[in-house]
């Protein structure tokens, strides 16, 4: 081939300046999907690890950031698949607290619990998202949903990774992917409307803005 | 069918085709239900805002609000980079 061999990884530059060079950058991608900043550095560091002993490989064809962002994809993939390899999906086999708390015995929206019944949100969340209150609001809610139901989400979500690949990097049954995901847009859902779009102040604490 | 088992199907119906059955049954409830017509599009609005979420770190500029590493991060990824690359 025509590649010269030491392009790419002449293109990363020296190890010693990566973190200026890219660490913030790797830093706010991961902080976005995962729910703290141990982890987040955490993965930042994981990155440039193999990435040192990878860089070999780095052929240039991409900028150095997107090949960075693409192995701290991978680790982050890596770290929610062995959490779930940790702790079996025993609890999603029962009922979870959530859907007791938001229907009646018989099935229908309680209307009685406080301001979680659907209320109209509008249809413009890029202006909602323009509130910084509001945004402050949805970093706190994604944090409040519970660990694996916020990594499951995050993949469809924000990676918008399919059900299938997912399925595949999380090694989880369909099932389990739909259940998890059910809860964390129930429980997301919950909190906006309660913090956020509702008419009481919130559990978080966050008053609503008026609109 | 009731709000607890459509709300769970509506989440489903985002990921796959439902049976025929289903889908019928859903709208069916649809017409009597505001609840959940809501929640349907309630789930829809935050597919969207997730999607604008990381468009806008994609897009905007660093500025003073951004997160950033802690200069402590920065010295112990350094160090680590340091040792390994040794």
């Amino acid at each position: 081939m025509t590649v010269e061999p030491s392009v790419g990884p002449d293109k990363l530059g020296d190890p010693a300046n990566w973190v200026d060079q890219y660490g913030d950058d790797l830093f706010r991608y991961a902080l976005q999907r995962v729910r703290d900043n141990d982890t987040a550095e955490d993965l930042v560091q994981e990155t440039f690890l193999v990435a040192l002993t990878a860089r070999d490989s780095f052929s240039g064809k991409s900028s150095p950031r997107t090949w960075l962002i693409a192995i701290l994809r991978r680790k982050m993939v890596d770290r929610f698949r062995e959490r779930l390899r940790e702790q079996p999906f025993t609890d999603l086999e029962t009922d979870d607290p959530i859907t007791d708390e938001m229907f009646s015995q018989r099935g229908y929206w309680k209307k009685t619990t406080v301001a979680s019944t659907p209320s109209d949100w509008g249809s413009n969340p890029r202006k909602v998202l323009e509130h910084r209150e509001f945004q402050v609001v949805l970093e706190r809610c994604l944090k409040h949903m519970p660990q694996r139901q916020a990594e499951a989400f995050v993949l469809r979500e924000v990676e918008e990774m399919t059900t299938p690949e997912i399925c595949d990097s999380l090694a989880v049954t369909e099932t389990n992917l739909f259940a998890l995901l059910h809860r964390a847009r129930m429980r997301l859902r919950q909190c906006l409307e309660i913090n956020w779009f509702g008419v009481r102040t919130g559990f978080l604490g966050l008053k609503r803005k008026p609109r | 069918m009731r709000c607890k088992e459509v709300t769970r199907l509506v989440s489903e119906s985002l990921e796959r085709q439902l049976p025929w059955r289903q889908r019928i049954g859903i709208y069916l409830h649809f017409v009597v239900c505001r609840y959940c017509t809501r929640y349907r599009r309630h789930l829809l609005y935050m597919r969207r805002l997730m999607r604008l979420r990381r468009e806008a770190l994609d897009q905007t500029e660093p500025n003073e609000q951004t997160p950033r590493l802690s200069p402590d991060a920065r010295e112990r990824l350094k160090d680590a980079l340091r040792r390994a690359d040794g």
